[in-house]
This record gives structure tokens, C-alpha cells and sequence, in this order.
């Protein structure tokens, strides 16, 4: 079993209902049930999925009781995860090189160094890591940077499990 | 991924594993302030409960939330 990192564009999917979501959902489902530990997030994906949830409770209308309800539910299912913390001064000026590089922006640049740091660390276990995310982009980045990425937007159940086991 | 064991390390390599784990925790910590932002008391929906909130109140013809956050990062 890989390990698989999810950026903010996956990890949503599995809160929201929406193209994507059976994949993600299953995908967290298999890697948890053989360890949990393999699944990863970073600070990155914390901040960017709690954003994008009060942004649609601003769009919905969501009233606010309901919708701290849900954070403190969504919060306590991303304790759940592993967080890799790497994002420093330093990591987060490292990271510009892919925005140039791949033409990105700076969101997706992180998550590329993050992913690029992550597999680092795990190969030298003998690990390997799945990038999980919905964003063409950063996608596109991470296949070039030599990373395995599963997009649940583009890729079957059956494929993704065939990419992480 | 087998849990790092200590075994064999020489002191600076205990203390960087010492210093991950502690911002390990200090995180989990922050993430523990956050949700006492919100009222420590406060009940907490279950997964399938905030999956149903948000399909409750979606609306015809909006973005899926992965498409926003796609936008999000283009616009900043």
C-alpha cells in the first residue's frame, strides 16, 4: 500500500458531495483500513479546505450554528490524518522555482515541493507516494516532477486503486 | 510507513525527532485552539451530517467545491 498525500481539491470531495467524491472517499477508506498513518495532508490543505467551506457558507447562506457544527466536525476528521509539516520561510521560497518552472501558482507550487519532500522522506524507507488531486495543474506539475497523481475528477475507482496498492 | 524507533541514533538525530514531534503537537494544538474559537462546548457533526448540511443548502448551478479552489488559487 502507497501512501497518498490529498491537496485541498481532493480533500473537499470528501465533506461535499460532487464529481470525484466515491473515489476519494473510497481511496481514504482502503488506506485507512491497512494504516491511516498513509494518508497525508499538510497546513496548506487545512487552511485552503476550512477556506473554501466558509466560502460556500457564504454562497449557501449556510447559517452560522450549522455551519460551526460541520467545521468542528471537518476539524476533527483532519486530526485524523497525517500532517507533514515542512512549510518554513525557507520551504515556502524553495517552492517559487515550480511556479516558473511549471507555470503555476503559488498554492500549487507548495503542494508540488510538499509532495517532492514527502517522497524524499518516504523513499528512504522504501515508501512510495500518491498525489490525490483534482486540480489539472498542479496534476500536470506533479506528473513532471516524477510524482504519481490520481485525479478523482478524471480517474476510476478501480484505476486508483490500482495506482495505490 | 513503520513507526520510527530511536534505536542506533546518534544525540542530534534524537533531537530533531524530539523537535518534529513537539511541532507535530503544537499544530494538533492549534488546530484544538480553532475549534475552541468556535465554543469548546459545541456539538460536532458526524461526517454524514456535514455531507448532508451541504448538500441541504447547495443551490442549482454552483461550482463544485474542487473547481473553487482551482479558481481560488488563480486568483490570488
Amino acid at each position: 500500500m502507497k501512501n497518498v498525500y490529498l491537496d485541498a481539491s481532493a480533500l473537499v470531495k470528501h465533506f461535499h458531495h460532487e464529481i470525484g467524491s466515491a473515489v476519494v472517499n473510497e481511496t481514504i477508506e482502503l488506506v485507512s483500513a491497512h494504516d491511516p498513518r498513509r494518508l497525508f495532508v499538510s497546513a496548506l490543505t487545512t487552511v485552503e479546505t476550512l477556506s473554501i467551506l466558509n466560502r460556500r457558507r457564504n454562497a449557501s447562506q449556510i447559517p452560522l450554528p450549522d455551519f460551526i457544527r460541520s467545521l468542528r466536525g471537518v476539524i476533527r476528521e483532519l486530526k485524523r490524518f497525517s500532517h507533514y509539516l515542512v512549510i518554513d520561510d525557507q520551504f515556502l521560497l524553495a517552492s517559487a522555482q515550480y511556479t516558473i518552472k511549471h507555470n503555476i501558482n503559488s498554492a500549487d507550487a507548495i503542494h508540488v515541493a510538499v509532495c517532492l519532500s514527502l517522497q524524499d522522506a518516504l523513499r528512504q524507507s522504501n515508501d512510495e507516494l500518491v498525489c490525490m488531486t483534482a486540480d489539472k495543474r498542479l496534476a500536470r506539475a506533479a506528473r513532471a516532477e516524477g510524482i504519481a497523481v490520481v485525479d478523482p475528477e478524471q480517474q476510476s475507482i478501480a484505476q486508483a486503486r490500482a495506482l495505490i496498492q | 510507513m513503520q513507526p520510527m524507533s530511536t534505536e542506533g541514533l546518534d544525540l542530534l538525530e534524537r533531537v530533531a525527532i524530539a523537535q518534529a514531534r513537539q511541532k507535530r503537537e503544537q499544530y494538533l494544538s492549534a488546530l484544538d485552539e480553532l475549534l475552541a474559537l468556535f465554543g469548546v462546548a459545541g456539538d460536532t457533526a458526524s461526517l454524514d451530517e456535514i455531507r448532508a448540511m451541504f448538500a441541504h443548502y447547495d443551490q442549482p448551478g454552483m461550482p463544485t467545491l474542487s473547481s473553487e479552489i482551482e479558481a481560488m488559487r488563480e486568483e490570488r
